[in-house]
This record gives structure tokens, C-alpha cells and sequence, in this order.
């Protein structure tokens, strides 16, 4: 150990391996050098990858794989399962090859021999869907610390709806110093360490090396401690002796908080140290060095029989357990709700509540702010649907995320549905993305839009991963007034709208509200975006039988005799367009007003349909935000009513006039296109 | 003068103003009013005549939302750009008092803020500028704090965390931070979601750390004097109560962002016996505060004074460093670097044609500060520049670990501050985890530039997470900021030279990882890139029938493309459009001749569609990306995803056909 916190000043690693490879070699050393052996010739494959991390970390993961982690390589989505999490994506060999050894279908030696080509499922980084057993995409630092915090909230709050019989089981994470350095993995270890997520680990491997070199040299600070000061407990251990690291592994088995291990490697041993880093190459002399070694005499991808038993029992080791789990669900009382809800299936009746919520906007027509009426839904939704579980960033009363009867989670109490997650946007964000990867529960949470840029690498992943995560975005234009420019949003719809597999809701009105959220609480592949108003809008619609917002946009307002114009427009803007129309009417213009709640829906329609819908006409498009984008809808000689700089601090509806967003600067605007 | 006294003055002001406005943020400045009174009379170096006066202290309000507290301290100590007129109209259209402080030097406001934890990332952008401008114009011209008031979401905020870890490890001894310990935030009391001991995440990561009474002024002017004396940076933990004055809510939540009433602001008149009017502040009070804004003047002067005594030349460089010229003859290296590329016309990786320029600008423009989140040897915008480091603060290129984040608004308090052109490096799809900080550089107007590469699938088997896919269009969206992306060795002279003479906001250029071909020829002249999108290729053989439009990377494939079909009989002409924004600057006919309306049109960019419809009309082609990318080798990536010469001929050809 002294040697390896000694050599820290003193640059050379080989002296510290030689010592590391001088040691006896238990059979557990032998295990993990099959998992250096592969990741350095999967490596030597693809001519390209980071041996670093799985050659540092191989005997701290094997320990916890060979000892610790409850998985059944026979059923890897078995729900009652440990989640492991490799943060550090860029090491993506290091799961592979474990995922391989344990005996895992779908990671056949083939997958590891065509590392980082296309279709093999052992890509440059984790892909979640590539593999069953690939629990999250990760690669963008910090977002695996991110995820596994929302893994390890899911657990505590599935544990405490459905008992321990069913859910008990811990959330594993290796993470690099990257990961620790961002601000996404503060967030979430600060909320975690506050939630007491006592059985969340991270094994982070302290090599005192990033991709510019030396650690010390971008940061000085003692990240154990800073993880004490987040609540957590905190072990540092030799990382090359399973039996220390196992010693931790146990005592993170016991604590009440969530554990950082920090595992002092020796980067990329027995890879002769200095060269092989990051994203280091290695040629064909320095992989027969480092093999020569560890002593591996054997061929390319090839690991002896014996070695191979002992870790395909390893990736058997929790068969029995899962049996027996299985035997305890087979009787529960609960079984029917658990398998519903991990298997993602709505309750039967969830939307009875929307459809009478429906009815009485249709009848009552309420002037709501979009945020209120997202409440109202939510209001109406959160009963029906146990699996919902919602929250902010620190929002709550302005995002409207907040349903009464829901219950907040706290530190050791988990049987709430909400979580205040603090100013921490990101983390939050991550958070979302784990819940759902977890499975068993559907998870939305509010911050303003202009707020999403704080989360967007998340949001992203989300997209990717295409999970059912539901954000709810509020404060969504100039409309929100006072605050100013700082909060008002303008590039983002258009940011938003262009990440793939987003759909982006701004729904115009109350009942709209209702059926955006309907969607997106449907939407099983993918994450939704809710975008709503602060400012009251007023009620458009009274029909309340077909969710018209299925189609992603729709004639709202037909022109009376031939359309003339098509006023096309999204949220708060649509009620702007309504009185354009028939302030146009009055002077014998026939218009049709289009809502256009949803492009990515309105894209997937027919071309005949959305034709129809957009007409043949002059276009005019009318959006709060940038035009980014509405070219697609108006055509080339269309014409766009919108913001085309920065906001300003003033009372929403003066905000309006001063940008000139007005019934009567569209008026204007389609009169003189049609001189 | 009673500095309590002072501080009701700013309480008064504040609460009169936010109940005038009928909404506002009472609790930071009624809570930190005793706090920034410290500051502003006893320790802050400014003078409210010439405030963007270059050595005084920066002050920086990173809890925006308590923005009237900034307000009522620039006019209680005499700065003309902030009158009461303004104060009384909080929040109105028209005041220079917005719902969040905004960027304006000459009023006193150093940085925008608001979106939390961007504040303190200034000023320590700020501290970090001051520091290198020390060494470089010695501490006779340079030498200066940069204080920031920080509330709990500053430091509950992950890019708060990036800046604590790194101005310690750097050692920005300069950069105070007066955190108003309030314990509450906007969903109620700060345990609900927060349990960090934070001064010890301040103690680790190297900071000089004191805890006061946020309410005993005298308490906090001892703190600020000993803050200033430590060689380290500084954090003074105030425990305040929020809100701090108004009987029925001090302390509560209500008090974070309370309409208030007359019934309130009435009690708080009796509460602190302070019995005057709305808006009127009595006239010691006011005297008072007039002094303590003269308090820096015998500074000022003495400044003043030994500028006047530099020698010429270096008062020259002062002046030109201030003002924010770059040296004369800074161009010339790049019309080499053309011309050269222009003779050699060979195929180089896109992000070491960036690293070749600013290695050469490196040394024309000596205030140039480059740097990168852990990335420096993919980037390589290095190379011979000295690290800057706790221990040299000379030092030119900034390891910023792995924290985007921090760079970002580093960067934007370096450009606040003055004095240095700053740059920052990351891959294109890490430009995210900065978002936030992309749209204040360009709200500020602020001359960053930002140089992303990777741009695309082109960085082949690290697979979808580090290809971009929306990304262009995402960063082409944010108002006022221009996104370049050059085509080959000419376009990226043309383009850095583009960015460096763009003053009035922030710059992204992007960069291909994979090598970009030559795709330029004839002159070095004029700078074509500086129109936005010009024609590349015009075609030949008879009027233009179709017009391939392309960035970047993908110039290449559309020349390609361009020479199957004319081989065909078909003139077509490719268009290069490194910068949209620029393009759009142009006029109609321009425009109109160079995209070729009338023509069949396609677009070639290996991102999405979002936004090319503008320029390739309702029935125009694109080929380009529909969703994520995948792990594999780039060539085999552009081949999968149909990125190719044969697509986008195919392309033109379905079109040509439409039309017969």
C-alpha cells in the first residue's frame, strides 16, 4: 500500500507493478488476469479502446463479481438483481469480459473479438439495449454516478411499496476520477449521501491518472473526505488485493450510508506502466510484455478450461437465490402489481380519471396556466397510477410537480412518491434515468425549460436509452415575464426538438394539458418533454373524445370558405393565432388555425394528412422561441411570428406587444403577403 | 455610520421596490444586506465615476435572484447608471433593474446572472485573469479581488462543485466568496433535500474557510481583511436569516421570493425603527454611502498616476489590452498559414488544423489564454504554451480537468474581466454539459471562442455518446452566436480569423477529428468564409440545375457528388456554408444566388435535419443523420448511415427526374 501511495511524487509505475506482480497468486488474481488477458487482445483487435481501466480495476471487479454481486448470468433483466453500473465507460472491455466469463449469452468470444465494429454488441462504450446485461449507457463522465443513484432510489422506494421479499438488492458503480471531477457525480453523491442510500457502492478507481496525465496536475482535493462531507462512508484500499478490497466490499455490505471505495491501482498493470494509458495503443511487443508478465502463456481470446469453470459458477453463484425469489413471488400477494409495474404495463383503468378530468374541462373550459393544468392531470393521474413518481429541483411551487397525498421521500423513509432533489438539475436528470432503467416505476420531475440546458447531457442519454422519463418543463417563454431574460427561453424548444427521440409537448390549453400527458404517459420507447406556461392561457377546445394531440398538430379552427391562410402554432401562442383569425375574418380573410403540440408525432403522420393539415396556403407560423426549425412547416414562402433575439424583464403581456407576438402584427403580417 | 444602518438602507430600498413591483426575491438582499455592507465600505475597490475603471475589484451577484440587493448597493454608492428612477421601476420594461441582474459593465454589473453556480465560475474566471494579467503587466497595473455573494443553490449546483475544486487546486487567492448561509431555499428549510458539511467541501479542496455572523458587520469586515491576507482562495460562511427584517416572515420560507404588502413593509418600519417613506433613504444614511464610494479614490488615483508614469509603450499595450484590440499584424501569420495550405493542398485532421492556427495566433496575441477539460492531447491547443498552475500564474493554457462545466463560465468571467482572449477546447458533444454557460456568453455578448471537435460520426468505434448528432443545430439556435464549421485548412484560417475579429459575441468553432481534404483552390484573397456560404464549385456546361449544400466534413462528399453528375451532363455547383449566421447577414440576391433558388437543392451534413429546410426549400433533398450513430470505424459509419457521394447523388437524380 505505501508503495503505491509513495509513488504518487515519484512518476515511473513500472517499480510498483514489478512489486504488484511479484506477489503470490491466489486463484482470484489468476481470475482476473483472464479479464486483462481479454481486454488486452479485444483491444489489440480493434486496433483502438482504453485497456487502462480494465487492466487497473480486474482484481477489485472480480472480487465484487466472484463475491459479492447477486446476478444469475441464466436471467439477467431477474429484477431482484444487483445492478452494476461501469460510470467509467470508456473501460467498457472491463464488463464485457466479465459479462463473458460469467457465462452471459449474447457475449460470446466472437462479440469481444469484433470490439468497437459495427453491430457487435460489444461497443466503444456501453450501450444499453446492446446487451441484456448492459444496464445503462455510459461513456459521458459522471452520468453512470447519475443513473446509479436513481437505480438505488428505485430499489429503496420499490422496497418499501412491495417489501424486502421481493426487492432487496444493491447498486454497484466503478467509477474514474473523470467521474468525480464533473459536477453531475457532486450532485448526485451530495443527494444521495442526504437520502442515505445505504446500499449504493462506488468502487472508483484511483489511479492517479486522467487522459492529460498526472491527476495532481487538474486536482489537488482529498475526494474521500469531500465524500464524507456528503454523508458518505468512505474506505481507501490497495486495489490489486482482492482480500482488501473484499474486506470493504463487506463493510459497504453493513454500513447505513452509501460507500465510496476508492481503489488504489496502478493504471493499465502489468501493461509496463508508463505508455499504456488512456486510449493508449498498445503494439504487438508491449501486449507479449504485459502477458508475459502475469504469466498468461495462452493464446488470443482463449482462457483455460479451468479458469473458465471457476467463473462460469461464478455467474451461477445467485441461481439459488434467484429460485428462491422466485419460489417467494410465486405466493406474494402482490405478484400481479410487481410484474405489472416491472414489466411497464399501465394499469388497466389509468386513463379514467384523465377521460372525467377531460369531460370537465370540455365542459367548464378553464383559463389555467398550462403548469396548473398539468397539475390537474397530474391531480388526477398520480392516484390511479402508483408507479408515478414525481418531484423538483427545487421547484415544486412553480412547477406544480407536487401532488397532495404523494408523501415526500426523506433520509431512511422511502414509502413517499415525491423527491425534492434540490438545485441539482443534473442529478436529477440522471436520477430519472435510472429510475427507469430500473424498472417499476415511471418517473417525471419539473424544472423550468430554460433549466433543461443544466440537464441536456442526461436528457440526452434518456433519448438514447430511449426510457420513459417524463420532464415536466414549465416558465416556457417570455410569458413568464418579470424574471427576465436569464429565465426565459428561447433556442430551447428548437435544442430540445433536435436531440432524436424526443417528443416535445406544448400543449395550448387545459384539455390539451390532459391529453399531452396521456401521451406521454403512454409512450413506453422514449422520453417526453412537457412544455408549459406560467401565464393563464384560456380554453380552445370543448371535445373531449379523440386525443387530438395523438397526431402531433391538427386543424383547430377550420377557415370559414376557402383557407386562405394557415396560422400555425404551439402552446400559448395558439390562443394568439385563434384571435388572429378572426380578426382576419372580420375582414372577410378566411383562415384556419393549426396546434401544432407535437412536431415528432406530426412528423411520423402520412404526407396526405399533414398536407391537409398545413394546407396549400400562405403559412404563418407563431411560436414564443426562435424560427429554428419552422422552415420544415412553413415552406419557403412562409412566414414566421416569434422571437428572434434575447427577452426582457418586464409584465408578461407588455413583454408580448414589445416583441410584437400580437393578434395583430399576425393580422398584419398575412394581409401583406397577400398584396 | 452605523453600518447597520447602511444595511437597512439597502433593506428599505429593496423591499420597497419588490412590493412596487409586486414580485421579486426579498429574502437574499434583506438576509445579506449586513454582508455586502461589509464589503461595499470597507473593502471593495471601485469608483462609481469610472466603474469599468480596469484594476478595481468584481463584484459578482451569483444569487441573482436577489437582484435588487446589487441594485440598491450601485446606487446608495453612487453609481449613476442605476438611479432610483430604475429601482422604482423593478422589474418594469425599460428599467437597468431586471428580474435578474444583467451584464453591464457601465453600471456597475459585471456578469449576468441567475442560472445558478454561473456567477462564482465568473468570478473565478475572473480571479484567474487577474491573475495571469498580474504577471504579465506587474502588480502596479493589475491587482485586484473578485468577490462573489453565493447562496445554497450556487453550491448545491454541480458546476458550484467543478469551481471550488478548481480554484482551489489552482490557487486563485484572489476570488472571495461571502456565502449567505440562510438555510432555506424555494421548496422549504434546506434539509429537505441538502446534508453537505459545507465548509469542509471548501477545506479540501484547499480553500482558507471562516464561519461568521452574517448579521455582525464588523464580524464580516474582519473576515473579508483576513480572507484578503490568506495566499488561498477564501470562502466566509454567513449565517444570516433569510429574509431578515420583515417581522412575519424572516427566517421562513415565505421569505424567499414573498409577494409583499403595505401591512408588511409597514411592520418592518417599526420592527427596525426605520420610520421614513417608501424610497427615501435619510440624508447621513445617504452620505454615508456617497463616502463609502469615494473610499477607493486616493487608489483610484494613484493608479491613474502610475499609468500616466509607463513607458509609452507599454501604456500602448494597456491601452490596446483594455480596450480589447488585438496586436497589429495578428492576421498576418494567418494569410501565411492559407496561402501555404493553398500551395500544399494535402489532407489533415481537422482538429490539428485548429491547433496548428492557435499555436501560430499563440504567439501573435501573447493575452491568448487556451485550455481544455482533460482533452489536451486530443485537442492538442497546447503545444507550446506554459501551464498555468497554483504555482505559476503565468502560465497560458488552462487544465481544466474534467469539468466542461467550469470551463465555460470561466471562460465567460476571463472575457468579462477584460484583458485576455480566452479559448476553450472540448469535444462537440461535451459542449452540452456547458449549455448553460453557451447561452449566457452570448446574452452577454461576450468574445469567447469555443473550439468543439469531434463533430460528428466521423469519430468512428467510441460509438453514439460521443457522436453528434443534434448538436449543430442545438448550438446554431442560441441567438447571437456564431457557429463555424470549416471545410478544409483555408475555411479553418478563414474561420479563426472570423472568430477572433468578432466582437460582439461568442464564437463555436467545429472541428472535424477525422482528416479533412483540401477543398479550396485559387486565391488566398478575400475571406469567402466571412459571407456565411459561397459558392465552392459553380457548375459547368449550361445553367445550374442542381446546388449541393454542405458544412464541414462533408464539403468533400458533395464535391464528389458534384463531379458523378456533371460527368453526366448535369452542371451542378456546390455551395460551402461554414456559418449560417453569417449567410444570413447577407442580402436576398446574395442569398438567393448562392443557394440557388430555382435549382434543385440538396444538403449534406452528418447531423439532422433541423434548421436545412430553410436553404434547401420544401422539395429539397438532405442527406445526413435521422437519429444516433453506432460504434465503428468512421468509414464504414458514413457507408452505413448513407453519407455518401452516391446518396446524395442519387439525391439530386430522384429530383432531376421529378422535374421531367
Amino acid at each position: 500500500m505505501a508503495s503505491l501511495a509513495e509513488r504518487r511524487a515519484g512518476g515511473s509505475r513500472l517499480p510498483e507493478q514489478t512489486e504488484i506482480l511479484a506477489r503470490p497468486v491466489p486463484g482470484e488474481r489468476r481470475m482476473a488476469d483472464a479479464v486483462r488477458a481479454l481486454a488486452i487482445d479485444a483491444v489489440q483487435a480493434a486496433q483502438s479502446g482504453h485497456p487502462g481501466m480494465p487492466l487497473g480495476m480486474a482484481d477489485a471487479a472480480t472480487a465484487l463479481w466472484t463475491r459479492f454481486l447477486k446476478f444469475d448470468a441464466a436471467d439477467p433483466r431477474w429484477p431482484d438483481r444487483d445492478r452494476f453500473v461501469l460510470s467509467a465507460g470508456h473501460g467498457s472491455l472491463l464488463l464485457y469480459a466479465l459479462l463473458h466469463l460469467t457465462g452471459h449469452d449474447g457475449m460470446e468470444i466472437d462479440a469481444l473479438q469484433r470490439f468497437r465494429r459495427l453491430h457487435s454488441p460489444a461497443a466503444g462504450h456501453p450501450e444499453y439495449g446492446e446487451h441484456p446485461a448492459i444496464e445503462a449507457t455510459t461513456g459521458p463522465l459522471g452520468q453512470g454516478i447519475g443513473a446509479a443513484v436513481g437505480m438505488a432510489l428505485a430499489e429503496r422506494m420499490l422496497a418499501a411499496r412491495f417489501g424486502k421479499s421481493l426487492v432487496d438488492h444493491r447498486t454497484w458503480v466503478v467509477a474514474s476520477d473523470g467521474d468525480l471531477m464533473e459536477g453531475i457525480s457532486h450532485e448526485a453523491a451530495s443527494l444521495a449521501g442526504h437520502l442515505r442510500l445505504d446500499k449504493l457502492a462506488v468502487l472508483y478507481d484511483d489511479n492517479g491518472i486522467s487522459v492529460d496525465g498526472e491527476i495532481s496536475r487538474v486536482c489537488s482535493e482529498d475526494v474521500l473526505r469531500r465524500f464524507a462531507a456528503y454523508g458518505w462512508a468512505v474506505k481507501q484500499v490497495d486495489g490489486h488485493d482482492p482480500t482488501a478490497v473484499a474486506a470493504a466490499l463487506s463493510s459497504a455490505l453493513r454500513s447505513r450510508k452509501p460507500s465510496l471505495i476508492a481503489c488504489r491501482t496502478s493504471l493499465g498493470c502489468p501493461a509496463a506502466g508508463d505508455s499504456v494509458g488512456q486510449g493508449v495503443r498498445m503494439g504487438p511487443a508491449e501486449v507479449l510484455r504485459a502477458k508475459q508478465a502475469l504469466g498468461w502463456p495462452h493464446p488470443p481470446f482463449t482462457v483455460p478450461e479451468t479458469l473458465a469453470e471457476r467463473w462460469r459458477q461464478a455467474g451461477s453463484r445467485a441461481a439459488g437465490t434467484r429460485r428462491a425469489w422466485l419460489r417467494r413471488i410465486a405466493r406474494h400477494p402482490q405478484r400481479a402489481e410487481f410484474e405489472r409495474v416491472t414489466a411497464g404495463r399501465l394499469p388497466e383503468s389509468w386513463h379514467e380519471a384523465v377521460a372525467v378530468l377531460k369531460s370537465r374541462i370540455a365542459e367548464t373550459r378553464p383559463r389555467l396556466a398550462s403548469r396548473q393544468s398539468s397539475h390537474e392531470t397530474l391531480t388526477a393521474l398520480v392516484p390511479a397510477m402508483p408507479e408515478l413518481v414525481g418531484g423538483s429541483a427545487d421547484l415544486t411551487s412553480s412547477t406544480l410537480t407536487f401532488v397532495k397525498g404523494m408523501g415526500a421521500v426523506a433520509p431512511g423513509s422511502y414509502g413517499g412518491r415525491y423527491v425534492h432533489y434540490g438545485i441539482r438539475e443534473h442529478a436529477m436528470a440522471g436520477a430519472l434515468n435510472g429510475m427507469a432503467l430500473h424498472g417499476g416505476l415511471i418517473p417525471y420531475a419539473g424544472t423550468f425549460v430554460a433549466f433543461s440546458d443544466y440537464m441536456r447531457p442526461a436528457l440526452r442519454l434518456a433519448a438514447q436509452m430511449r426510457l420513459r422519463v417524463i420532464y415536466v418543463l414549465t416558465h416556457d417563454s417570455i410569458g413568464l415575464g418579470e424574471d427576465g431574460s436569464t429565465h426565459q427561453p428561447i433556442e430551447h424548444l428548437a435544442g430540445l426538438r433536435a436531440i432524436p427521440g424526443v417528443h416535445l409537448f406544448r400543449p395550448a390549453d387545459a384539455l390539451e394539458t390532459a391529453e399531452c400527458w396521456e401521451l406521454a404517459i403512454r409512450r413506453a420507447d422514449g422520453p417526453s418533454l412537457i412544455v408549459l406556461s406560467r401565464q393563464p392561457l384560456p380554453a380552445l377546445r370543448s371535445d373531449c373524445g379523440e386525443n387530438r394531440c395523438a397526431r402531433g398538430g391538427y386543424v383547430l379552427a377550420e377557415a370559414e370558405g376557402p383557407r386562405q391562410a394557415t396560422l400555425i402554432a404551439t402552446g400559448s401562442e395558439v390562443a394568439l393565432a385563434i384571435a388572429a383569425r378572426e380578426r382576419l375574418a372580420a375582414e372577410g380573410i378566411a383562415a384556419a388555425v393549426v396546434s401544432l403540440p407535437c412536431w415528432e408525432l406530426f412528423a411520423l403522420q402520412d404526407e396526405a394528412y399533414r398536407m391537409r393539415v398545413l394546407g396549400g396556403v400562405m403559412r404563418i407560423g407563431i411560436e414564443a422561441a426562435c424560427d429554428f426549425g419552422w422552415e420544415r412547416w412553413l415552406g419557403e414562402g412562409g412566414c414566421f411570428i416569434g422571437m428572434s433575439g434575447y427577452g426582457a424583464s418586464a409584465p408578461c403581456e407588455e413583454l408580448y406587444r414589445h416583441f410584437g407576438l400580437t393578434a395583430e402584427a399576425v393580422a398584419l403580417a398575412v394581409r401583406r403577403r397577400m398584396h | 455610520m452605523d453600518l447597520r444602518l447602511m444595511a437597512d438602507a439597502i433593506r428599505f430600498l429593496s423591499m420597497d421596490a419588490i412590493k412596487h413591483a409586486g414580485e421579486g426575491h426579498p429574502g437574499t438582499p434583506l438576509g445579506a444586506a449586513d454582508i455586502c455592507t461589509a464589503l461595499f465600505a470597507r473593502h471593495l475597490k471601485c469608483n462609481p465615476q469610472d466603474p469599468s475603471w480596469f484594476d478595481r475589484d468584481r463584484f459578482v451577484l451569483s444569487n441573482g435572484h436577489g437582484s435588487m440587493l446589487i441594485y440598491a448597493l450601485l446606487h446608495l454608492s453612487g453609481y449613476e447608471g442605476i438611479t432610483l428612477e430604475d429601482i422604482r421601476r423593478f422589474r418594469q420594461l425599460g428599467s437597468h433593474c431586471e428580474g435578474h441582474p444583467e451584464y453591464h459593465p457601465d453600471r456597475g454589473i459585471e456578469v449576468t446572472t441567475g442560472p445558478l453556480g454561473q456567477g462564482i465560475a465568473n468570478a473565478a474566471g475572473m480571479a484567474l485573469a487577474e491573475a495571469f494579467l498580474n504577471r504579465m503587466l506587474g502588480a502596479d497595473i493589475v491587482d485586484h479581488h473578485a468577490y462573489a455573494l453565493v447562496g445554497d443553490g450556487c453550491l448545491q449546483e454541480g458546476l458550484g462543485q467543478e469551481v471550488i475544486s478548481l480554484a482551489g487546486h489552482l490557487r486563485l487567492g484572489k476570488l472571495v466568496f461571502l456565502w449567505d448561509d440562510n438555510r432555506m431555499t424555494d421548496d422549504g428549510p434546506i434539509d429537505l433535500a441538502l446534508s453537505d458539511d459545507m465548509p469542509a467541501r471548501f477545506r479540501l479542496s484547499n480553500w482558507h474557510v471562516q464561519e461568521v455572523d452574517g448579521h455582525d458587520a464588523d464580524a464580516v469586515d474582519t473576515a473579508l481583511r483576513l480572507a484578503r491576507e490568506d495566499p488561498r482562495p477564501s470562502m466566509i460562511a454567513c449565517r444570516t436569516i433569510i429574509g431578515r427584517g420583515l417581522p412575519q416572515i424572516e427566517g421562513t420560507r415565505a421569505a424567499h421570493s414573498a409577494r409583499l404588502d403595505r401591512e408588511q413593509t409597514d411592520a418592518a418600519r417599526a420592527y427596525l425603527n426605520w420610520p421614513h417613506p417608501p424610497f427615501e433613504i435619510p440624508e447621513p444614511v445617504c452620505a454615508a454611502w456617497r463616502e463609502a464610494g469615494r473610499r477607493s479614490l486616493p487608489d483610484y488615483q494613484a493608479w491613474q498616476a502610475r499609468v500616466a508614469a509607463l513607458p509609452v509603450e507599454k501604456r500602448r499595450e494597456l491601452d490596446r489590452l483594455r480596450e480589447g484590440r488585438l496586436p497589429e499584424g495578428w492576421r498576418d501569420a494567418l494569410h501565411a498559414f492559407k496561402r501555404r495550405a493553398l500551395e500544399a493542398r494535402k489532407a489533415e485532421y481537422g482538429i490539428k488544423l485548429s491547433a496548428d492556427i492557435i499555436d501560430m495566433l499563440a504567439e501573435a496575441i501573447p493575452e491568448l489564454l487556451s485550455g481544455a477539460p482533460d482533452l489536451e492531447g486530443a485537442t492538442q491547443h497546447k503545444r507550446r504554451l506554459a501551464p498555468f498552475t497554483a504555482t505559476d500564474h503565468s502560465g497560458r493554457y488552462v487544465h481544466y480537468g474534467i469539468r466542461e462545466h467550469a470551463m465555460g463560465a470561466m471562460l465567460n468571467g476571463m472575457a468579462a474581466h477584460g484583458g485576455v482572449v480566452p479559448i476553450g477546447v472540448t469535444y462537440l458533444v461535451f459542449s452540452d454539459y456547458m449549455r448553460p454557460t453557451l447561452r449566457l456568453t452570448a446574452m452577454m455578448g461576450l468574445r469567447v471562442s469555443f473550439v468543439f471537435s469531434h463533430d460528428s460520426i466521423g469519430i468512428g468505434r467510441n460509438g453514439p455518446t460521443h457522436q453528434p448528432v443534434e448538436y449543430l443545430a442545438a448550438l446554431r439556435a442560441i441567438p447571437n452566436m456564431l457557429v463555424l464549421r470549416p471545410a478544409d485548412a483555408v475555411e479553418a484560417a478563414e474561420c479563426w480569423e472570423i472568430a477572433l475579429e468578432h466582437r460582439a459575441g461568442p464564437c463555436s468553432l467545429i472541428f472535424a477529428r477525422q482528416p479533412l481534404p483540401p477543398v479550396r483552390s485559387g486565391n488566398a484573397g478575400e475571406n469567402l468564409s466571412g459571407r456565411g456560404a459561397y459558392v465552392l464549385a459553380e457548375a459547368e456546361g449550361g445553367a445550374r440545375r442542381a446546388t449541393i449544400l454542405a458544412t464541414g466534413s462533408e464539403v468533400a462528399i458533395a464535391l464528389q457528388a458534384r463531379a458523378r453528375l456533371q460527368s453526366d451532363g448535369v452542371p451542378t455547383a456546390v455551395v460551402s456554408m461554414p456559418c449560417w449566421e453569417l449567410f444570413e447577414q447577407q442580402d436576398g440576391a446574395y442569398r438567393g444566388a448562392v443557394i440557388g433558388e430555382g435549382t434543385i437543392r440538396v444538403g449534406v451534413e452528418a447531423a439532422v435535419r433541423l434548421g436545412w429546410d430553410r436553404y434547401i426549400g420544401g422539395d429539397g433533398g438532405f442527406v445526413g443523420m435521422t437519429g444516433f450513430g453506432a460504434s465503428g470505424p468512421e468509414d464504414e459509419l458514413f457507408a452505413h448511415f448513407g453519407i455518401t457521394p452516391e446518396r446524395v447523388e442519387a439525391a439530386v437524380r430522384e429530383r432531376l427526374q421529378g422535374n421531367t
